[in-house]
């Protein structure tokens, strides 16, 4: 069995499986929509405004589970140093600020209507910022630090130690008074709401899930191009034949006179 | 669904999402497309050291910076 951690397999496996994943996400966001928009009741209360949780809970719960994949990345970088983890921590950075940004932003606009404000600094809300800041803060980790390896041990322990604030957002509904709801579809007890809400919501958390997936494989694909790319012009600038795919080293060694 | 007194809200979390997304997409597939493009001029020179390279089973190493680390 091939070892997918590599990255010259890791970039055969990603090129067959990123058309397959955005096929998949393509079809779960059409009925997703649909179910959403034609299907879903107007919730007694909210009335359609509701169709706004249908994009606000999937990025909600997409920017936590990114951060969960942020984390095993950096400990991936720490204790195995292997390269792909690295890729795959800087991958999920910008791709968990965005998930973050959209969940906030949605918030938002479903905030004005429903609690008459934009914003409220309530536990779960300020939770949810602070964890957009880390993640703009781990980008410009990324950006900041030249050198990869060095970028890669910096942002791993920054993401770790920022791994506190997750079981903060998750439970900051239940240790606080928040103007949040709590949990109503992860909880003892089974989901509060009705099936027909339930479902499109579940669609659109896998289309969101799968979107990820497939923007995480051609990211990390990205990052390794990047290094390959930056490995080949160091050596071309040095004036030295390009090297391919292999380790300096061992192409050295192969060309040995 | 347009007589919603909200409907502007609905539609603007929903035009956020768009651009978000396909942001997003559009970066990711921008950069693939800008790399692949900045890698050409080294495919041609390539061809012999990967067939070399592969011989000597350098492709079966992990990692390709850090390999002291890896596995």
């Amino acid at each position: 069995m091939p070892n997918y951690a590599v990255p010259a397999h890791f970039l055969r496996l990603a090129r067959r499986l990123i058309p397959i994943f955005a096929l998949a996400t393509a079809l779960l966001f059409g009925v997703g929509l649909y179910l959403a928009w034609f299907v879903a009741p107007p919730d007694y209360q909210q009335g359609e405004t509701v169709k706004i949780m249908y994009l606000h809970v999937p990025a909600a719960w997409l920017a936590l589970m990114i951060y969960a994949v942020l984390t095993s990345a950096a400990l991936g970088t720490l204790v195995w140093r292997h390269p792909l983890a690295d890729a795959a921590q800087k991958a999920a950075a910008g791709l968990g600020a965005g998930f973050t940004f959209l969940c906030l932003g949605t918030g938002s606009l479903w905030g004005k209507p429903m609690w008459g404000a934009w914003w409220v600094w309530d536990a779960r809300l300020t939770s949810v910022l602070l964890l957009f800041l880390i993640y703009l803060g781990l980008v410009a980790l990324w950006r900041t630090i030249e050198d990869p390896g060095r970028a890669a041990r910096a942002a791993a322990i920054f993401a770790l130690a920022g791994a506190v604030n997750i079981p903060v957002i998750k439970f900051s509904v239940d240790w606080w008074n928040t103007l949040h709801q709590p949990a109503s579809v992860f909880r003892l007890g089974g989901p509060a709401i009705a099936p027909s809400m339930l479902w499109p919501l579940v669609v659109m958390a896998l289309a969101f899930t799968l979107l990820f997936f497939t923007l995480f494989l051609m990211a990390i694909r990205n990052e390794i191009l990047r290094r390959r790319l930056h490995r080949l012009s160091i050596q071309a600038a040095a004036g030295k034949e390009p090297a391919g795919a292999c380790p300096a080293s061992t192409w050295e060694a192969a060309y040995e006179p | 669904m347009s007589h919603d007194p909200h409907y502007g809200y609905i539609i603007a979390a929903y035009a956020l999402a768009f651009v978000v997304l396909a942001g997003m997409t559009g970066a990711t597939l921008a950069d693939y497309v800008l790399l692949k493009r900045a890698l050409l001029p080294f495919e041609g020179e390539r061809k012999p050291q990967e067939i070399a390279g592969k011989e000597s089973g350098c492709d079966e190493k992990p990692g390709g910076g850090r390999s002291e680390g890896a596995g």
